[in-house]
């Protein structure tokens, strides 16, 4: 019908690089926040994006996320152009295979990449 | 000459879903006030399409949810005829869209399959994953619908209270009812999608007034604060409680330099307390950001801590900010009694020269550990006058376990918390003037003090004191 299956390992590393973009997007911002103090707010937003999604996958895993290595095209994006990067990660799968909860944390950062779009 | 044939969508059941779930992520970027009310034309063509399709898939499981959500919307289209709200006009081009797709999706699929026909394992898993992404499509549409809603309604609130007249054809109470009945069904399809995902993050929250809002918030966030510290702590929580209550201070210097700006508060007072407001900034920041680099990207927080920093986040947000960038002094005085909001961001930093404290004590709890690799880089560096060390294992280093924290580690931990206690002190104490309440001693009867055996310190606290190895 659909032609896909239920949750696939590539798409839960998908969502693994989602969590390091979003943990990256916030540590870039909280370094802008030392002389931007507007962009605070917004890094705790991907800080908390980021835990969210984290809190999706097992907790067993949690130390393979410091071996995420992200895509060289990221290297020069400020923590805005991280978090709209993270959302079009997500669109990499369907939601039927990212795990249970994604929706939520996609609807969350769409509204983010709204909230910050000039 | 022969007629021009009507192009065949040869998309499959899947594509189809797919373009349904990208236009719905679409319908999110474009949430101005005037798409309210296409936007609720439409989303009753979208519930149909969805119920229809839901309906042409196999489901031995009979799950509910997509017909609750077709009465509820069956119900509100009545409400829609009977008020004559929104009225004719335009429909919503992204939902319309969504719509069809799905419309056409159901037509594939009845074509092919009976709804009560028996499905091979493979078949039942392909069924739910396509139930998932409909369900998903239906969840992400009526956020769209909430947000426009929430913005018109916003819209309509503000020409109410600045005495302007409401333009014919539109109204508040039947926006905001439509709202309240879209965000149900937002939250039944939420249910669907992660019955495992707190439910309270749902945004009902968003249209309490700024004030009360984030006086509930700070209240919330200071309780479960001391809460999740008190536990066994975990550098992922201590790094989030710096990072929030860094927020709070940024945001107590954002209103507190507008109140000034516009005469809300003595521009003397807010000035004593600008030094202040930014040595505590530095201080949190100083902690949070060592802790980060203790951590890594391992960030999972106790839930609870997670919601209400992000409600206080939120809350602080809807004030301060006008997109990326902070709103203009005027414009956050709309939104805001400025000396209220300074005020009560100020009793949050009374609050938080004890958080600074129980920050403190987290930190020199003998249960925490950090990831190996950051432990063994933060040691070497502190530890450089003393020549190099060992300060973790080998084989912990390799795999980046959690380790416990080496001793120069929380050393430097520790003084990074003592300056934030002392940072958090003066800046209580320099930012009262930021308080525009009379403050009232309470009409409580005197206390009559606490008795002796409480005020010594037990020897149990003491011996474990002399464990923890934080005192010098």
């Amino acid at each position: 019908m659909t032609g896909t299956a239920l949750q696939t390992a590539d798409a839960v590393d998908t969502w693994r690089e989602v969590i390091a973009l979003l943990a990256e997007a916030a540590d870039r911002g909280y370094e802008e926040a030392i002389t931007n103090p507007a962009a605070h707010s917004t890094a705790l937003a991907a800080d908390g994006l980021a835990s969210a999604a984290i809190a999706l996958l097992p907790e067993d895993l949690d130390h393979e996320l410091n071996e995420v290595a992200l895509d060289a095209v990221v290297a020069h994006l400020n923590s805005a152009g991280l978090i709209r990067h993270a959302e079009q990660v997500t669109r990499r799968h369907p939601i039927e295979q990212l795990p249970a909860g994604a929706s939520q944390v996609i609807v969350e950062l769409l509204d983010l990449v709204r909230e910050i779009s000039p | 000459m022969t007629q021009p044939q009507e192009p065949v969508d040869a998309r499959s059941v899947g594509e189809l879903l797919l373009d349904a779930d990208l236009t719905s992520r679409a319908s999110l970027w474009d949430v101005s006030p005037e798409h309210a009310k296409a936007r609720v034309r439409s989303w009753g063509e979208v519930v149909e399409a969805a119920a229809d399709l839901w309906a042409s898939i196999p489901d031995a499981s009979n799950n509910p949810s997509m017909r609750r959500i077709a009465e509820l919307t069956q119900g509100l289209h009545r409400t829609h005829m009977r008020s004559g709200w929104p009225g004719a006009g335009p429909g919503d081009p992204h939902l319309e869209s969504i719509a069809a797709s799905l419309s056409r999706a159901a037509e594939l699929v009845g074509a092919r399959r009976h709804p009560t026909a028996v499905l091979s394992l493979p078949g039942q898993r392909d069924a739910e994953a396509a139930r998932t992404r409909l369900m998903h499509v239906l969840y992400v549409s009526a956020h769209s619908v909430g947000v426009a809603l929430g913005h018109h309604t916003r819209d309509l609130q503000r020409r109410l209270d600045t005495r302007q007249s409401i333009p014919t054809g539109d109204s508040l109470k039947h926006a905001r009812d439509t709202k309240e009945r879209v965000a149900a069904v937002e939250r039944l399809a939420g249910a669907f999608l992660h019955p495992r995902w707190p439910a309270a993050l749902t945004g009902e929250h968003r249209d309490r007034a700024n004030l009360q809002r984030l006086e509930q918030a700070l209240a919330r966030w200071d309780l479960q604060a001391h809460r999740s510290l008190a536990a066994p702590p975990t550098t992922a929580n201590l790094t989030w409680t710096a990072r929030v209550q860094q927020d709070i201070v940024v945001a107590a210097a954002v209103v507190a330099s507008a109140a000034a700006r516009l005469g809300h508060l003595p521009a003397e007072s807010v000035e004593r307390a600008r030094s202040a407001l930014a040595q505590l900034d530095h201080a949190w920041a100083a902690l949070a950001t060592d802790l980060t680099a203790l951590q890594g990207r391992q960030r999972r927080l106790d839930p609870e801590l997670l919601l209400a920093g992000r409600e206080v986040q939120a809350a602080l947000r809807d004030i301060t900010h006008q997109h990326a960038g902070l709103a203009a002094p005027r414009e956050i005085a709309a939104r805001v009694d400025l000396a209220a909001a300074a005020g009560h961001l100020h009793q949050s930093l009374t609050a938080a020269v004890d958080l600074a404290h129980v920050t403190r004590d987290a930190l020199c709890d003998p249960e925490l550990t950090v990831a190996a690799r950051g432990a063994h880089a933060m040691a070497i560096s502190s530890a450089a006058a003393q020549g190099m060390a060992a300060w973790v294992d080998a084989g912990s280093l390799h795999h980046n376990h959690q380790v416990p924290l080496p001793q120069p580690v929380r050393q430097a931990l520790t003084d990074r918390a003592d300056q934030l206690v002392q940072a958090a002190l003066t800046a209580d104490s320099v930012s009262a003037g930021l308080q525009r309440f009379p403050t009232e001693a309470p009409k409580s009867p005197p206390s009559p003090g606490r008795r002796h055996e409480d005020l010594a310190t037990s020897t149990v606290t003491l011996n474990q004191a002399s464990r923890w190895g934080c005192e010098r």
